[in-house]
C-alpha cells in the first residue's frame, strides 16, 4: 500500500531540484511524484438511486487514464468496480472550504530585533492575505488561532473582508498562553469544519512541537481540561469527518508527528522558511485541492455495513489507502445460505392462518338462556339456561336464576314464561323492568332482547327457529 | 368475539406476518450480491415484507367475523397494497438509513452501535408506517390510518432497533431478523388493537345468533351491515337480513343509522328508525339480528 508521499524536504526549490535529479539519474518516477492517489472524500448520495458512488481523489494528473477502483467488504478481499466517469478539477466549480489554523504562541512573535512585520506571525499573516486574494469565487475560508487556548477568529465564509479583518486582529499572546496545543486544536478545528458541506481542508501552521498544557503541567488545561489528543486520534477524526489536513512547518522546531498525521488524512506536510515560501505553499495546497478529480464508479452489492474502497491511477500498480463508506441494508445482512428449515415458520404461519380461516368462530345456541351484559358483578360471560314453563329471576337465593349483588333487585324481580305450544318466551314483572330500553310489564321475548332489571342487564337468546 | 380476544388476534396475526416474511427476507438477504443495485434489492425486500404483513393484517377482519370470502379479499388486498407500500417504505427507509449511516460514519465514536440501531429503527418505522397504513386504506378509514400511523411507527422503531442491535452483537445470525420482525409484527398488530379502539366512533355488539358477542368497531365514517360479504358487518345465518341492510354513518353530531335500499326491518329500541343519532345502549334490530351500540372492552 502506498500513500501520497508528500512530506517535502527543506524548501520547495530543494524539492524540485531533488526530483529533477532523481528523474535524470534513475530514470524512474520520484517517490512523491508516483501516480498514487489519495481518496479525500466519498459521496454516496447516489448509491440507492443510481448505484453510483463518487470518490474525490487527489493525485490525478493529466493523462492519468488508467483509473481503477476496487471495493471490499472486509478490507482484505478486493474486487474491481466499473469506473463510469472521471471528472478533473471537480472542486473548481463547487469550491473548497479552507480553514487556517495559525500557531499564535510567543515564539511566532518574538525574534530579537524584528518587528511584527518581519516576525513569523507577520509573514504568516501576509501570506494568508495573499492566499485570500487568490481564492476562487466558490471558495470559503475560516480562521482559528491557538496556543494554550483555541480561538476561532472567523467561521468559514466567502466574505474575504471578514477574514482579513480577523487576521488583522490576531494579537500577541499573554505570558500565560505559552503552550502549543497543536493536536487538540486540530481536533477542534476538524469538529468545527465537519458541519460544512463539500470539500474541506485544514491548513495548520506551526513553528514548534505539540506542547500540551495538561501533559506538561499535570494540571487540567484551562481550555481543554484533562483530555489528551494524540496525533493518531486527530488523524482518525479528520478522516471520519472527511477533512484533509495540510501541515506547514514554519521555523526551526518541527513537530515529529505532524507530517505522518497530515498524510493519513490525505493531505501533506510542507516546510517553509519565510513568507515568500509560505505563500507558495498555500498556493500549492489550493492547486492540489482544485486538481482533485471526481471518480464515479458503480458500487458493488457485497453485504456489510462498512464498504471499503481504494483507487489506483496506474492500473493497479499502486493503490491508495482504503477508505470506507456506509452500505448497510435496511433488513440487515446475511452471508450464510438459508436452509429448508427456514421454511418452517412460513408453513407454521400458513397452517395457523388456514385453521383460523376454516374454523367458524361461532357458537350456535342449543338452548334458550340469559347472559349477563351489565351488572354489579364482573361475571359478564355468565350464562343462565332457561328450563321449564316458568323461570323466576331475582336477588333471592330461592329464585330459579339468582342475580345477587344488586340491592335494587327484588327477590323475585321477573318471571319468564315458556309457551310450549307456540315455542315462545314471555317476560312479566311487577317491579321495574325495561326491555330494549322501553319500560314494560309483559313482553314476548325475541332473541337479542336486552332486559334491564333495576340496573342488572341481561340478554335473552334462543336457538334460531327452523334451523 | 370480544374486543380483548380480537386484540389478541391482531397481535397474533402481526406475528404470523413476521413468520411469513422471515424466510423470504432471509433468502433475499443472502441473494444481495446478485442484485444489480440497492434500489431493486430494497424494493424487493420491502415488497416481500409488505406482502406478508399486509396479507395477514388485511385478513384479520374477515377471520374474526368468520367470513371466509372477506378474509380472502382482505388477504389479497393486503398482500397487493402491502407489497406496494412496503416497497415504497423500504426505499424511503433505506434512503434515510444511508443518510444517517454516512453522518454516523463521519462522526466515528464509541456510540456507533446504538446510533446505527436507532437509524435502523427509524428506517423500519418508515416501512412500518407504509405497511400499517394499508389496512386503513383497505378499510377506507382515516381513524384506522391514524392507528396504523402510531402502530407502524412504534413497531418499526422497536423492530428495526432490535434487528440492528442483535445483528451488531451477533452478525450473520438470522434469528436477529426473526426477532426484529416478530417485534415489528406484534407491535403493529397490538397497536392496531389499542389505537383502533381509541380512535373508533363507538362499537356494535351482536347479542344473538351464531355470531353472538362479536364486536364491531366504528373506525370509519361509513359502516355497512348486511348479508353480503362486501359489507363491513357480515350477517350470515340471520333471517330477514338484506344483502345491504343498513348503514351507520358517523358525523359530528354522532352516529346515525340509515336503512339500506330494500331493508325489511330496521328498528332501534323496538321502534321504527327515527332521525336521531344513536345513543349509548341503543338496541338495534337488523332483520333478526340484534346489536347493542356503545363502547366496550
Amino acid at each position: 500500500m502506498t500513500t501520497r508521499a508528500i512530506t517535502r524536504p527543506a524548501t520547495l526549490a530543494a524539492v524540485s531540484m531533488a526530483c529533477l535529479l532523481a528523474c535524470l539519474t534513475a530514470g524512474a518516477t520520484p517517490a512523491w511524484g508516483q501516480t498514487v492517489a489519495a481518496i479525500t472524500q466519498i459521496d454516496g448520495a447516489s448509491l440507492l438511486a443510481r448505484q453510483r458512488v463518487r470518490l474525490y481523489v487527489a493525485g490525478i494528473d493529466d493523462g492519468a487514464d488508467a483509473v481503477r477502483v476496487q471495493e471490499s467488504a472486509d478490507g482484505r478481499n478486493w474486487e474491481d468496480r466499473p469506473v463510469e466517469a472521471v471528472t478533473e478539477a471537480a472542486n473548481a466549480d463547487e469550491g473548497v472550504t479552507f480553514f487556517f489554523l495559525l500557531d499564535d504562541s510567543g515564539s511566532m512573535w518574538s525574534e530579537a530585533g524584528v518587528d511584527e512585520a518581519g516576525s513569523r506571525i507577520g509573514q504568516a499573516k501576509d501570506a494568508a492575505r495573499r492566499f485570500i486574494a487568490r481564492l476562487g469565487p466558490a471558495d470559503r475560508l475560516g480562521l482559528a488561532v491557538f496556543n494554550t487556548r483555541y480561538w476561532r477568529a472567523a467561521e468559514p465564509t466567502a466574505d474575504r473582508a471578514a477574514v482579513s479583518a480577523a487576521i488583522d486582529e490576531i494579537a500577541r499572546p499573554s505570558r500565560d498562553d505559552a503552550f502549543t496545543e497543536l493536536y487538540q486544536s486540530i481536533d477542534r478545528a476538524v469538529l468545527e469544519l465537519a458541519a460544512y458541506p463539500g470539500r474541506k481542508a485544514i491548513v495548520v501552521l506551526s513553528d514548534g512541537e505539540d506542547y500540551p498544557y495538561a501533559a506538561r503541567t499535570g494540571s487540567p488545561s484551562p481550555e481543554f481540561g484533562e483530555a489528551a489528543v494524540p496525533p493518531d486520534e486527530a488523524a482518525e477524526r479528520a478522516i471520519a469527518e472527511g477533512v484533509t489536513c495540510y501541515a506547514v512547518r514554519f521555523g526551526p522546531d518541527r513537530d515529529p508527528d505532524i507530517g505522518a498525521m497530515a498524510e493519513r488524512t490525505g493531505g501533506a506536510a510542507f516546510d517553509a522558511a519565510d513568507g515568500l515560501e509560505l505563500a507558495e505553499v498555500y498556493a500549492t495546497i489550493r492547486n492540489d485541492l482544485l486538481r482533485e478529480a471526481a471518480v464515479d464508479y458503480r458500487a458493488g452489492m457485497a453485504p456489510g455495513d462498512r464498504r471499503y474502497v481504494r483507487v489506483s491511477l496506474d492500473d493497479g500498480g499502486n493503490w491508495s489507502a482504503p477508505r470506507y463508506y456506509y452500505a448497510g441494508a435496511v433488513f440487515g445482512q446475511a452471508r450464510s445460505a438459508p436452509g429448508w428449515l427456514d421454511l418452517v415458520p412460513l408453513l407454521l404461519a400458513a397452517a395457523v392462518w388456514l385453521a383460523f380461516w376454516l374454523l367458524k368462530l361461532e357458537r350456535p345456541m342449543d338452548r334458550a338462556g340469559l347472559s349477563l351484559l351489565y351488572g354489579p358483578r364482573d361475571a359478564r360471560t355468565e350464562v343462565y339456561a332457561l328450563s321449564g314453563a316458568k323461570t323466576v329471576i331475582g336477588g333471592s337465593a330461592d329464585a330459579d336464576i339468582t342475580l345477587a349483588g344488586n340491592p335494587a333487585m327484588a327477590a323475585d324481580h321477573a318471571t319468564i314464561l315458556f309457551d310450549e305450544l307456540r315455542g315462545e318466551y314471555t317476560i312479566a314483572a311487577d317491579a321495574e323492568l325495561r326491555v330494549n330500553n322501553r319500560p314494560v310489564k309483559r313482553k314476548r321475548l325475541e332473541p337479542g332482547d336486552v332486559i334491564d332489571m333495576a340496573g342488572t342487564v341481561v340478554v335473552f337468546d334462543e336457538p334460531t327457529k327452523g334451523k | 368475539m370480544s374486543l380483548t380476544l380480537k386484540r389478541l388476534f391482531m397481535a397474533l396475526f402481526g406475528l404470523l406476518g413476521a413468520l411469513v416474511a422471515w424466510p423470504a427476507l432471509s433468502a433475499l438477504r443472502f441473494l444481495q450480491p446478485r442484485f444489480p443495485g440497492y434500489l431493486v434489492f430494497t424494493l424487493a425486500q420491502g415488497a416481500a415484507a409488505g406482502l406478508a404483513f399486509g396479507a395477514m393484517l388485511g385478513s384479520i377482519e374477515g377471520v374474526v367475523v368468520s367470513s371466509r370470502a372477506k378474509a380472502l379479499r382482505g388477504l389479497g388486498f393486503g398482500a397487493l397494497y402491502g407489497a406496494l407500500a412496503g416497497a415504497a417504505g423500504a426505499a424511503a427507509g433505506q434512503l434515510a438509513m444511508f443518510a444517517a449511516g454516512e453522518t454516523l460514519f463521519r462522526s466515528a465514536s464509541a456510540r456507533l452501535g446504538p446510533a446505527l440501531a436507532l437509524s435502523n429503527g427509524v428506517a423500519w418505522a418508515i416501512i412500518g408506517l407504509a405497511i400499517a397504513l394499508t389496512e386503513g386504506l383497505r378499510a377506507r378509514s382515516p381513524r384506522k390510518l391514524a392507528a396504523g400511523l402510531a402502530g407502524g411507527t412504534v413497531g418499526g422503531l422497536l423492530g428495526g432497533a432490535v434487528l440492528s442491535a442483535l445483528s451488531y452483537a451477533r452478525p450473520d445470525d438470522g434469528a436477529a431478523l426473526l426477532a426484529g420482525l416478530a417485534i415489528f409484527g406484534l407491535a403493529i398488530g397490538a397497536s392496531y388493537a389499542v389505537f383502533e379502539n381509541r380512535f373508533s366512533f363507538g362499537a356494535l355488539k351482536l347479542l344473538n345468533g351464531p355470531l353472538k358477542n362479536k364486536e364491531y368497531l366504528l373506525a370509519s365514517r361509513r359502516l355497512t351491515i348486511g348479508s353480503d360479504d362486501a359489507c363491513d358487518v357480515v350477517l350470515k345465518g340471520y333471517p330477514g337480513v338484506a344483502p345491504l341492510h343498513a348503514v351507520i354513518r358517523a358525523g359530528k353530531d354522532g352516529s346515525r343509522l340509515e336503512p339500506g335500499p330494500d331493508s325489511p326491518r330496521v328498528a332501534v329500541n323496538d321502534e321504527p328508525l327515527g332521525d336521531r343519532p344513536l345513543r349509548q345502549e341503543d338496541v338495534i334490530a337488523i332483520g333478526k339480528a340484534k346489536f347493542i351500540y356503545g363502547y366496550f372492552g
